[in-house]
């Protein structure tokens, strides 16, 4: 008898498994992209990226995909498209960038859709990314790209008006301004940005540079003490040196 | 009562093994080595790379552990035939593969708590704070650890191979990670035989994927899809079924 309980026990358990894990894979989802929509875009990092995937460790392999994003962009630019790169005397003429990097770090956009991948709620990410993109190395265009990423990523947040998605929308709509040429707005959707607090320094640095470019001395001082106040050492010098211009110009003013 | 002791027993074999002190030792380092990426990860968001190191270095040690102390100490039993003692007193052979298990469940538990006191340490002194997303994801670790526990039991029982044991228990880890990717690709396959023998191979093994909310643990969102009762209903059904199967199996077994 009792051996017929548990022969009996382990045919149920055993046919109860199929339907739990059919259920389980048509109504459990996760956030991240089905296997059909996975491309791994840069190749170096091809093997550690599947074993993220495989071994189920997307994101401790995302944050390791974040600080290889970090040493890239804080590298010297090797990476140079010399048809885009602005020649030395040019310079003066992007003033308004935190950088000087037109044409330079090509591969940027992947480094940020490799971290997106592996881990598509990183919205420091996009955040970091959209702004680097468009205002930094000048290209709307792979920001555009990278914000739509981000939009479709986060749209289960559409219906929090206080969330990451509205967040990159605003992001988005600046870089349709700086596309169509309308500075104005763009420079107040930034500062909505900047304001609402979730933006990262450098696009407080961002937004800084642009207000000195057009003359608003207060509100880029008023942004770099801000900064600087934030204790982040790789904004530390340049804000203490700009903080000290711009009240210089806002006596001089 | 009798499992009582036999439960004791297992948790004091498992602690004997020099291997699990070396592992402990490496755990901790890597905490350190968390640090180390957390000062590498810029300034915004460093407290990120910290418990996300952590989480899945415990998942991480926990597999390991369980996976080379379930073969280890079984065939070892065998081997230095200590088994025999144990069996030649009236303990039917059920009480102790469930023994066995239980006493591994009883560690990896330790070893969870343990491993999160260190961590939620590091995080306190790194002045943050954790949500209690965090701690639904340390129990759906000792979950998934639990699941890979039975199956590695029961890899050890049906094999005589302790390494071929650990790579199939290894390999299903890494099968339930990748189920949905595998149905796709199954999916893909144009003999109609083949399909439907892999697609039963597929619903066959646990989907570990379900419990891997350490991925995604931020989002409230995903968090709240996650269903304990369900998982838990879900890990029930395949440790009974498992934790059977392999007392069925090692009644069989000649030692």
């Amino acid at each position: 008898m009792k051996k017929l309980i548990r022969y009996c026990s382990i045919i149920i358990l055993f046919s109860t498994v199929f339907p739990l894990n059919y259920n389980l894979f048509k109504n459990y989802s996760t956030p991240f992209l089905p296997i059909e929509r996975t491309k791994l875009v840069l190749e170096k990092y091809f093997i550690l990226d599947s074993v993220g995937i495989i071994f189920g460790l997307r994101k401790i392999i995302s944050d390791i995909a974040w600080i290889q994003l970090l040493q890239y962009y804080g590298s010297e630019p090797y990476e140079i498209d010399e048809e885009e790169s602005p020649k030395d005397e040019e310079h003066s003429h992007y003033e308004h960038m935190t950088k000087i990097q037109k044409g330079k770090y090509k591969r940027l956009l992947d480094y940020f859709k490799r971290v997106v991948l592996l881990d598509p709620l990183h919205t420091l990410a996009y955040f970091y990314g959209i702004g680097a993109l468009a205002w930094n190395v000048e290209r709307p265009q792979e920001a555009l790209e990278l914000a739509n990423i981000g939009l479709e990523n986060l749209k289960f947040q559409k219906g929090d008006p206080n969330s990451d998605y509205w967040e990159i929308f605003k992001y988005q709509q600046a870089i349709y301004y700086k596309l169509s040429g309308n500075y104005g707005d763009m420079l107040n959707k930034l500062k909505e940005i900047v304001e609402s607090g979730k933006s990262p320094n450098l696009v407080k640095a961002i937004l800084a540079n642009l207000y000195k470019k057009y003359g608003y001395y207060k509100e880029a001082l008023k942004i770099w003490e801000e900064i600087l106040s934030s204790g982040d050492p790789e904004y530390t010098e340049r804000a203490k040196i700009q903080i000290y211009l711009l009240k210089s110009r806002c006596v001089d003013g | 009562m009798k499992i009582l002791s036999l439960i004791i027993f297992s948790i004091k074999e498992n602690i004997k093994t020099k291997f699990y002190l070396v592992i402990t030792i490496f755990s901790i380092f890597i905490i350190f080595v968390s640090l180390l990426l957390k000062g590498l990860s810029g300034f915004e968001q460093p407290q990120r790379i910290l418990v996300n190191t952590g989480l899945a270095m415990i998942e991480l040690f926990c597999l390991v552990t369980i996976l080379l102390n379930t073969a280890g100490l079984l065939l070892q039993d065998i081997e230095t035939k200590s088994i025999y003692i144990v069996l030649s007193k009236p303990i039917s052979r059920s009480k102790y593969i469930f023994s066995k298990y239980i006493g591994l469940l009883c560690l990896t538990l330790f070893n969870i708590i343990f491993m999160a006191f260190i961590h939620l340490i590091f995080i306190k002194i790194s002045k943050w704070h954790v949500t209690k997303e965090y701690f639904l994801t340390l129990g759906t670790i000792f979950l998934k650890s639990g699941l890979i526990g039975s199956i590695s039991l029961f890899t050890v029982v049906s094999m005589t191979s302790q390494t071929s044991a650990i790579i199939t228990s290894f390999l299903l880890w890494i099968m339930g990670h990748f189920s949905s990717e595998l149905n796709f690709i199954v999916g893909k396959i144009q003999t109609s035989f083949l399909q439907i023998i892999l697609k039963i191979f597929i619903y066959l093994i646990p989907n570990f994927q379900y419990f891997n909310i350490k991925d995604y643990f931020d989002s409230v969102y995903f968090v709240s899809k996650f269903n304990i009762f369900w998982g838990l209903a879900y890990w029930l059904v395949y440790n009974s079924f498992l934790i059977l199967f392999t007392m069925l199996v090692f009644k069989k077994k000649n030692l």
